[in-house]
């Protein structure tokens, strides 16, 4: 009996820790091809950025991260091909222009990088339809209430005037329940500065829809806040739409509102 | 009991070890990211830069031709009956089976390369093909052997008939929806994109461009009389001006065979590229093309065919649908085959090429 309990583990363990490498300090850095896209409602489709990481440490310079061989398409609302070309600086466009990205199409990106395949698909959102706004004196934020799409979140930034300088810079994010028909999204408080009435009629508030898929991703960045740019070096633990090996990125539909102004 | 139960204790506990160290993490696969031949090839022919979509009917009239025949290549793609019956003298038969290979040779002393054939219609496609194939100093005699002789006429002055006749609309049809391209494989022979690109053009060289227009079981051509016979037509498409399709200068009414959907072509921003509309042609049936003459549409059938659809031109184009309609415009009378187009050239019969 006793040599059950020592070969019958032994040989599993031998086999289970066949694939086991020793890490090489050498080669710790692990390069990452990076998808970029934002695909705006309504807009002309301004390509998708390939690029690689580079190691810490190394300036950034895009010369040396864009990826110049990259094979790939666009497949829309799964019958449309429209194959990407390299421009410049990792960028990859439609051999002509013209190529729109209207509210309820589906993009799906195919690639090929040497072998590394790489796919995404993301929906166009429709553009923010806000019911209403208002100030909220007692968190200094401005909120809009906006009509629920299916397979939409919701972002929303206050803006200062007509400024873009003075806005905040990253969305705060609002996820419907099912079933619901329309959602209070806020922005982020404003500095307690913009507070006085010196600046009141110029707190203005611009909402943005997401392909559902950006709340991971969202999530991810806001929360653990890995890295700096997670687009430019190293990859952290962001929440990516985008799939490969060693493929990190975003190719993500956005829907972005009008300024709107509230108080 | 026991002794059974602990063995298999055993193996459990070490099957459970050993399944998660196994596992590949499978959490960055591609759930869909297998692309596609036709996709990649549309790619390929963009890469190579989307000839179709940007260039003029490479068409040369037969002045141009009888002023440089120690300067051009001519080469004969009609049977070699027909050549023998008579050709420009100087001009090589050559069946189209083996044209693919004869013109991807480099000829430095021929600043062109003319392809003839009987009505311009063959010899359009095929230049098509060979285009897109990398041949770029090709070009085809404008409406064929037909406008150097009389001799050879007959077919183009039998065609001229306005068989549209009374079925006609005034309307604009819409655009098909987007439908997937047809699906194309790659071979066991094709490695590469272009490899495949090359098989292709070479296959339909080989299948030809049937010129005996009565025929009705060419894969290539059709007569605008069978179709209107169908009772099931295929989607036909206008290309050209737009006055080809859309205009009646005498009456400045817009007509054309019910149910034509009009698609543009180079001058204009072709609705045959990626970006644009190529997609609105059904992959499921077939696609009938007329235009002028017959032989701009025979050009752009290449094209579709090579990407996979079946696609057919139709015979003489307008010059057989509405006759009267392309005297009647400038815009459009270059596509009539008048005497004026006949030169009466010589030709020599019998055995004798470059």
């Amino acid at each position: 009996m006793i040599k059950y309990f020592i070969f019958v583990p032994l040989l599993f363990l031998s086999l289970a820790c066949e694939n086991t490498q020793s890490i090489d300090p050498a080669i710790l850095f692990q390069e990452y091809v990076v998808v970029n896209s934002e695909l705006n409602s309504g807009e002309l489709f301004k390509g998708v950025t390939f690029t690689k990481t580079l190691p810490l440490g190394t300036p950034y310079d895009i010369k040396i991260a864009e990826l110049k061989n990259v094979k790939a398409y666009l497949k829309i609302n799964g019958a449309k091909i429209v194959p990407l070309h390299y421009v410049s600086d990792g960028v990859y466009k439609p051999l002509y222009d013209g190529l729109y990205t209207e509210a309820g199409e589906t993009f799906e990106l195919f690639a090929e990088y040497g072998e590394t395949v790489i796919y995404s698909v993301t929906k166009i959102p429709i553009e923010p339809e806000l019911r209403s706004v208002s100030y909220q004196a007692a968190n200094n934020n401005l909120l809009a209430n906006v009509t629920v799409h299916e397979g939409e979140v919701y972002g929303a930034i206050w803006v200062l005037g007509t400024s873009s300088t003075r806005a905040a810079s990253m969305p705060e994010l609002s996820i419907p329940d099912a079933g619901t028909y329309n959602i209070n999204v806020r922005t982020a408080n404003m500095p307690e500065e913009y507070r006085t009435n010196t600046y009141d009629g110029r707190r203005n508030i611009q909402v943005f829809s997401y392909d559902k898929q950006y709340v991971q991703y969202f999530n991810s960045i806001k929360v653990n806040v890995p890295i700096e740019n997670g687009f430019m070096q190293g990859g952290g633990s962001a929440g990516w739409n985008v799939y490969g090996q060693n493929v990190i990125g975003m190719f993500i539909g956005v829907g972005k509102g009008l300024i709107k102004n509230v108080n | 009991m026991k002794k059974l139960f602990l063995p298999k204790l055993i193996l459990l506990v070490s099957s459970i070890l050993f399944i998660p160290c196994c596992e590949k993490d499978k959490s960055t696969e591609p759930s869909s990211a297998a692309t596609e031949t036709n996709a990649k090839f549309l790619a390929y022919l963009e890469d190579e830069g989307d000839i179709i979509n940007n260039i003029l009917i490479p068409a040369v009239d037969a002045p141009e031709v009888f002023n440089h025949l120690n300067d051009y290549l001519l080469l004969d793609v009609r049977s070699n009956a027909e050549y023998l019956q008579g050709h420009i003298a100087g001009s090589k038969n050559i069946f189209t089976d083996s044209l693919f290979a004869f013109t991807k040779k480099s000829y430095p002393s021929f600043s062109k390369v003319i392809l003839i054939s009987s009505t311009g219609q063959a010899a359009a496609y095929c230049t098509s093909l060979l285009r897109i194939a990398g041949v770029s100093n090709i070009f085809y005699l404008n409406f064929g052997m037909a406008s150097w002789n009389e001799f050879f006429a007959s077919s183009w002055l039998e065609s001229h008939d306005t068989l549209m006749g009374d079925k006609i609309s005034y309307d604009e049809p819409a655009k098909n929806n987007y439908t997937p391209l047809p699906e194309i494989r790659l071979s066991s022979a094709a490695q590469s994109i272009k490899d495949l690109l090359n098989e292709r053009s070479n296959a339909l060289l080989k299948e030809g461009f049937e010129e005996n227009f009565n025929s009705i079981t060419s894969k290539t051509s059709m007569r605008f009389s069978t179709w209107n016979n169908m009772l099931t037509k295929p989607y036909l498409i206008c290309i050209g001006p737009l006055v080809l399709y859309s205009s009646n200068p005498k009456t400045t009414d817009t007509y054309h065979p019910l149910g034509a959907v009009y698609y543009r072509t180079p001058p204009a921003v072709s609705d045959f590229r990626s970006v644009t509309f190529l997609q609105t042609l059904p992959s499921d049936k077939p696609i009938v093309l007329y235009s002028g003459s017959g032989q701009e549409s025979a050009f752009y059938t290449a094209y579709l065919r090579l990407l996979g659809y079946d696609a057919k031109s139709v015979s003489f184009g307008m010059n057989n649908m509405n006759y009267d309609l392309l005297l009647h415009s400038d815009l459009i009378s270059i596509y009539a085959f008048s005497n004026s187009v006949i030169k009466n050239y010589p030709y020599v019969t019998g055995s004798g090429g470059k």
